[in-house]
């Protein structure tokens, strides 16, 4: 299920910050990337996302777009905006699932587009593969 | 005899042209000046070249009437270049008519009538000029026989005036008075304004001279001159009469006065002639000087006749005698004349009647059509007035249609937009409302379906119980689109039994209440002891309040919900209330919560459907469901207000 190169790397040192408005979509991310022992923050909103970005970065973030206040679009407005988060990697995980939010998703920054409901399979060789792009 | 005939005509036809003003023909001023001096050189040397620059001269000012006076001017210059009482021959003849002929086809494209009927009367003189009598008749009645054809007034008038000269010139006063008669109730009778024009003081200074000498009718006719005088012409000739009344008369001084003024008036020619002649010979009877008077009745018999008087009124009596033989003679000379006259008066005459006749029928008859005719259009006049009046007022209402129903249109437009927008909204969000439960769903089970040890025991467990939850989630908003549907199909029936309140509200809350948010309590408050029934749908009445305690449940993080059920709150009603410690509704969202897909946050899961499906329900059993905005105390208050007194028919569709 995991992609062969993937299974004997150490993740612990990569960090992982997940942004959901509801609980429980934060909660079966967590849950389906345990294996990898990332070390995961989460963040209820486009704002605690930003703060949890400035008070530490992180090497990927798995983005909701449709929340209250700021949305996800404009969180990677933000972040790609600013040289000193630009380069971390943002992959969108949502309901959104028209291709005009796709594209606009890919136009505004985005690195990779998941469609919720999530398949676990895909999420998983998401984010190795976004991993292995990171050099550490 | 024939020579007064000429002196006559002629003052005629400057009576057409009367008066010593600047300009009275109102043609063009430099026309006006080159026609005078054609008229001054009229049969002398230089006319020609005169009359020449008047016609340039009235091309070039584009006046109509000045051409025609060119014509007239041609005419009357060959005329006068043959000297009186000689014979003419058939090519002078011919010229002269030749010169009519172009004269009256100039004028009547120009429209001068005057000078049309000017062309037989310059004719008529010449042929009477030239001892050609039948001939000058022949064109009188021409000119009559045209007039009567045409039914020109002016034509007829112009003949009149002629037979009056005719018979005055004859010395038969009754056929000249006969004809003066009948000129006068043309003119009084004419709405030609070219005969209006005319004067009439001549008339009566003429029918004066038909009456005997000294009678009273003579100075009653001049006196009616007088007052009927017009133009100066008019008050010269009117004050030559009472010159000749006033010495017959033996009043010297006014005689002197009136002479005077005639002698001084260089106009007096177009009057008579021999005017001068006559006062000469008035002033040698009067001064007892016999042998001086001069005597030539052919020059104007009137005069003579006159002049003869007022010898005989003077005592010398030879001297009349004389003078009246010379009279008698003159006019058995022109017997024949007289004959031919009284023929052609009776054809005249005849045509004449038969044409007053025919002009006052014609009259009748046009004022009856006239009548009808402005009967009718006023009639044609009133019905397009009322046709338009109603057509504009319906116009105007059909704008006013037109414009209420383009507001409800725009309206209608607004609404359908707002639904199709609020459609689309509720599209997209059904489809995330729809995926969030399905990505725990979907999630949840491929987490417990990894191999063994990847989570314990509890944990699983957790999972499955969000699977469940989340299930139940989905079927609820799926539930909610079938209702509207359903709805929308008008596949929905009320069943009516009888509902216990305290049973049904119970029953709701213990379907609402695992959506409790954590820290928050709900509970049943009835504002009365006891059970009370009433006849209601009950699965209806708890589907409505368990959607109102759920979107409390949504809304509320804290505090409590009461359901209470109250009959005092809408008398004759069953209310039924939840009311929550959450954020509470905007006033103005009072009502728009209610419309389909609308939603206060998006954010809160839901289809924005439970309330409109609520109020829909409600309205089918006869109640109601609204935000009670009275209520101030923070939260949100929703009654459901039902009547107590169903409907008897047990299913309403």
């Amino acid at each position: 299920m995991i992609p062969i190169y993937a299974q004997e790397h150490d993740y612990s040192k990569y960090n992982v910050l997940a942004v959901d408005d509801i609980p429980l979509n934060l909660l079966l991310v967590q849950k389906m990337l345990t294996r990898f022992k990332f070390r995961i923050r989460t963040a209820g909103g486009g704002q605690q996302a930003l703060d949890a970005v400035a008070a530490e970065k992180p090497d990927l973030i798995l983005l909701d777009l449709m929340m209250p206040g700021i949305d996800g679009f404009e969180v990677i407005r933000r972040l790609r905006a600013d040289p000193a988060t630009a380069h971390i990697r943002i992959v969108i995980l949502s309901a959104l699932n028209s291709n005009e939010d796709i594209v606009k998703g890919f136009n505004v920054g985005a690195d990779d587009f998941i469609m919720k409901p999530i398949i676990m399979e895909k999420l998983l060789t998401c984010v190795v593969t976004q991993m292995q792009l990171v050099k550490k | 005899m024939r020579k007064v005939l000429i002196i006559t005509l002629f003052a005629l036809s400057a009576a057409l042209g009367l008066a010593a003003q600047n300009n009275p023909y109102a043609i063009d001023d430099e026309c006006y000046r080159y026609f005078q001096e054609s008229e001054m050189l009229v049969g002398k040397d230089g006319f020609e070249e005169a009359s020449e620059a008047l016609m340039r001269s009235a091309i070039l000012h584009n006046d109509p009437k000045a051409q025609t006076l060119y014509y007239v001017g041609r005419l009357k210059d060959y005329i006068r270049r043959i000297p009186v009482n000689t014979l003419t021959t058939q090519e002078q003849d011919a010229e002269v008519e030749k010169r009519q002929k172009t004269l009256m086809s100039i004028a009547k494209k120009t429209g001068y009538k005057q000078y049309y009927y000017y062309a037989y009367e310059l004719v008529q003189n010449y042929y009477y000029n030239h001892l050609k009598p039948v001939r000058t008749l022949e064109i009188v009645q021409q000119m009559q026989a045209e007039a009567i054809e045409n039914k020109d007034e002016y034509g007829l008038w112009m003949g009149n005036r002629y037979m009056v000269a005719l018979y005055i010139s004859q010395n038969d006063y009754i056929n000249a008075q006969k004809w003066i008669a009948e000129a006068l109730r043309i003119y009084e009778d004419s709405q030609d304004p070219t005969v209006r024009r005319q004067s009439v003081c001549r008339l009566y200074c003429d029918l004066a001279d038909t009456y005997p000498v000294g009678s009273d009718s003579v100075r009653i006719n001049i006196n009616r001159a007088i007052r009927r005088s017009q133009v100066h012409l008019d008050t010269l000739r009117c004050r030559y009469h009472l010159a000749k009344l006033s010495a017959y008369e033996g009043k010297i001084d006014d005689y002197e006065r009136y002479r005077n003024y005639c002698l001084k008036d260089p106009l007096i020619s177009q009057i008579s002639r021999s005017a001068i002649e006559m006062f000469e010979n008035i002033d040698n009877i009067l001064k007892g000087r016999p042998d001086l008077v001069v005597l030539n009745p052919i020059e104007n018999p009137r005069e003579v006749k006159m002049v003869a008087a007022i010898a005989e009124a003077n005592g010398q009596v030879d001297l009349a005698l004389k003078m009246q033989k010379s009279l008698v003679g003159f006019t058995e000379s022109s017997l024949s004349i007289s004959n031919k006259s009284k023929l052609s008066e009776i054809d005249a005459r005849l045509g004449n009647n038969a044409l007053s006749a025919d002009l006052q029928e014609k009259s009748t008859k046009l004022a009856r059509v006239t009548r009808l005719v402005m009967f009718l259009i006023t009639f044609l006049l009133l019905g397009l007035v009322t046709i338009l009046t109603l057509h504009i007022r319906n116009l105007r209402r059909s704008k006013q249609r037109d414009e209420q129903r383009i507001v409800e249109l725009k309206e209608a437009n607004e609404r359908v937009m707002m639904a199709d927008a609020a459609k689309t909204r509720f599209v997209q969000n059904m489809s995330h409302e729809v995926r969030t439960p399905l990505n725990a769903i979907v999630g949840f089970s491929q987490l417990l379906s990894l191999p063994d040890g990847s989570f314990s025991a509890e944990e699983k467990d957790e999972f499955s119980a969000h699977i469940i939850n989340n299930t139940k989630m989905l079927t609820m908003l799926l539930d909610d689109i079938l209702n509207t549907s359903a709805m929308d199909n008008g596949n929905y029936s009320i069943v009516y039994e009888q509902g216990e309140c305290r049973y049904m509200c119970e029953a709701a809350i213990s379907s609402a209440e695992h959506r409790l948010q954590p820290g928050v309590s709900m509970r049943y408050e009835p504002a009365f002891e006891g059970p009370f029934s009433f006849r209601t749908d009950p699965r209806r009445v708890q589907q409505i309040i368990i959607n109102l305690l759920t979107n409390a449940c949504k809304h509320t993080t804290e505090g409590e919900i009461v359901l209470s059920c109250s009959l005092e709150e809408n008398p004759g009603e069953v209310s039924f209330s939840v009311t929550d410690t959450g954020p509470g509704v905007p006033a103005e969202q009072a009502e728009a919560i209610f419309d389909r897909f609308t939603k206060l946050n998006d954010f809160v899961q839901g289809t924005g459907l439970g309330l409109s499906i609520c109020r829909d329900i409600a309205s089918k059993m006869g109640g109601r469901v609204y935000l009670d905005t009275t209520y101030k105390r923070g939260g949100a208050r929703f009654v459901l207000a039902l009547p107590i007194d169903a409907p008897v028919d047990n299913k309403t569709n």
